[in-house]
């Protein structure tokens, strides 16, 4: 085959490419900003527009769009006015980003939520980088949950810190932490009460 | 294993025997099968001074149960045996269904059986079937229960009707719960030459035919169980008055968990005889080691919440294939609903089980979730006794996890 003939075969795929690039890069477009159905379903088409928004710009950055829809849902649901929804979310954006900074992008979306929560219980972002830091290749998602619970619990967050600080020393296996939250939150009665067994004498 | 001294009844004697320097020794394995469809599989095996022998003895006691939406059903066995004694074996059946009148109301309808055999020879059965009726509602129930079935006496059985009544109530941690029954045993024998139901109760001119011995026994009683943490506990004291012989009873029996696997077994008390089998009684004492076969304790897997004012507490059930299966419990609550992120906060109905439980009919995804529940239409709420975080629009949510 000469140089002309292998040119001929060529040429027609060109435009082929760049067709399906545009198309995938055009899908690629209107996914990312496409309206959840969630959201343009349940809120106004404002707020909607504005709540995808701070969605889109959460992708952008690689944090997770979810938690921010179904913090609006959340709102939503409990009657909460535009403003005060579009406030939680952009709240909860900024503790995302807060999040992600401290632990690093190298960490999975569940880690940067946990991460986000217990910012806004009252952790710093030094404590996050902390138990990281203890954690070394160790999961973190148990970690930070459990700091979460215990702050839920009414802990005071130096005594919450200390204890999750220790278990990182001593271990840091999810287990202990397991058994950390259980003596925060103590086992209550089995479900046997439901039907109480009669005395048997 | 265990160590423990007891004195022991002789039950068909009647005397009182001292077993000096009597050890028992149990290892109990229980092994919590399925816990989301609320099967449970318990083999104790060990060595004891048990009910069944007297003196030391070796003894394997397996209790398997299984509890539906409307029904349950439990059986269980105890076999005992003492190279000088032989052996003895008993067990239980018992079958139960019930049905919700109102979200507070139900009937239920049973049947349970007992049977002992002794050197694989059968010694000794009885049965009942019952009809009750429970009430239940601010942390607290009633039942009424009426039986009627056979029991063992001496060779041949007797006609047995009981009625009983429960009043029980969550106080926090701790249940409290009364009791009152009343067992006959027999039929009232026209006296000869006398008009009407003249009756001897245990005694005075019987028939002497058993079928038509004639006694009337009645137990009054209390149980307080509480459980927090690893441990739980439970202590029951009461009196049967009977004309042919009645007397104080009590157990108590204390659960400490030292790993996940292994927990610690006390059991303590004195039995009065079996009305059902004719048998039994005494005193009897058991430090048990129990050993979780399948990796976790029953504390573990069943991770409840503490009971609410209103006795509302949260259940939280790990299922064998992953995911979490959650129940609520609203003694009087009519409709419980939950929403949470798991549903995109959309209202979600709980299904009524069995009186005062609800159950989510989805399993709670593994991970951390906000979860809101509200009770025959009322406000959002955490669901109770959950960890609880002020939410962003001016109310309370509850974080659940699901594993």
């Amino acid at each position: 085959m000469t140089h002309h003939a292998v040119a001929r075969c060529r040429r027609p795929r060109m435009p082929l490419v760049l067709a399906l690039l545009s198309a995938v890069l055009i899908c690629v477009v209107r996914q990312a900003s496409a309206q959840d159905p969630r959201l343009t379903a349940r809120l106004t088409e404002g707020l909607a527009l504005r709540i995808t928004r701070l969605a889109d710009s959460a992708r952008a950055a690689g944090l997770p769009p979810e938690p921010l829809i179904q913090k609006a849902l959340e709102g939503e649901s409990k009657g909460a006015d535009a403003a005060r929804i579009e406030a939680a979310v952009a709240a909860l954006l900024g503790n995302l980003t807060r999040a992600r900074d401290a632990l690093g992008a190298q960490v999975g979306d569940e880690v940067i939520v946990a991460g986000a929560q217990a910012l806004r219980l009252g952790a710093t972002v030094t404590q996050l980088r902390d138990l990281q830091a203890l954690q070394g290749d160790r999961p973190l998602v148990v970690p930070l949950g459990v700091f979460t619970d215990l702050l839920a619990a009414g802990v005071p967050i130096v005594r919450a810190w200390q204890s999750v600080q220790d278990v990182a020393r001593h271990g840091g296996e999810d287990q202990q932490f397991e058994r950390l939250r259980e003596r925060v939150s103590p086992q209550p009665p089995e479900p046997a009460d439901r039907h109480p067994p009669p005395v048997q004498p | 294993m265990t160590i423990g001294g007891r004195l022991n009844r002789a039950p068909r004697t009647g005397g009182w025997r001292t077993c000096a320097a009597q050890c028992a020794a149990c290892l109990t394995i229980a092994v919590t099968t399925s816990a989301a469809a609320q099967v449970h599989l318990h083999v104790d095996a060990g060595m004891g001074d048990a009910r069944d022998l007297q003196g030391a003895n070796v003894a394997v006691a397996p209790s398997l149960g299984w509890t539906g939406r409307w029904w349950s059903v439990n059986g269980s066995g105890r076999y005992a045996s003492r190279g000088d004694a032989g052996s003895a074996l008993m067990g239980e059946l018992e079958a139960l269904g019930w049905l919700r009148l109102t979200h507070g109301l139900a009937i239920d309808a049973g049947w349970s059986g007992r049977q002992r055999s002794l050197s694989w020879a059968r010694d000794a059965s009885g049965w009942d079937a019952t009809l009750g009726l429970s009430l239940e509602g601010g942390g607290g129930g009633t039942r009424l229960v009426l039986g009627r079935g056979q029991a063992q006496r001496s060779l041949a059985h007797v006609p047995l009707s009981s009625a009983e009544g429960t009043v029980w109530r969550q106080f926090g941690l701790v249940q409290i719960e009364i009791l009152g029954r009343q067992t006959t045993l027999g039929e009232p024998v026209p006296r000869a030459n006398a008009p009407g139901d003249s009756l001897q109760p245990g005694g005075g001119e019987v028939d002497s035919n058993p079928a038509h011995q004639f006694a009337r026994y009645t137990d009054l009683g209390g149980t307080v169980r509480s459980a927090r943490g690893a441990f739980s506990g439970s202590l029951a004291l009461g009196h049967r008055f009977s004309p042919v012989g009645g007397g104080g009873w009590w157990r108590v029996e204390g659960l400490m968990w030292l790993t996940s696997r292994l927990g610690l077994v006390l059991q303590g008390g004195h039995n009065p005889p079996d009305l059902k089998l004719g048998t039994g009684g005494g005193r009897f004492t058991t430090l048990a080691f129990r050993v979780s076969l399948n990796g976790s304790s029953p504390v573990a897997h069943h991770r409840a919440s503490r009971p609410g004012a209103e006795g509302r507490s949260l259940l939280l059930t790990r299922q064998p294939g992953g995911g979490t299966s959650l129940a609520i419990r609203a003694p009087g609550a009519g409709r419980v609903e939950l929403m949470a992120d798991f549903t995109d906060w959309l209202p979600v109905d709980l299904v009524p089980r069995e009186v005062g439980w609800f159950d989510l009919a989805i399993p709670v995804p593994p991970g951390t979730h906000p979860v809101n529940v509200r009770y025959d239409g009322g406000a959002w709420t955490p669901p109770p006794g959950s960890p609880t975080i002020q939410d962003e629009f001016g109310g309370e949510v509850g974080v659940v996890r699901g594993e």
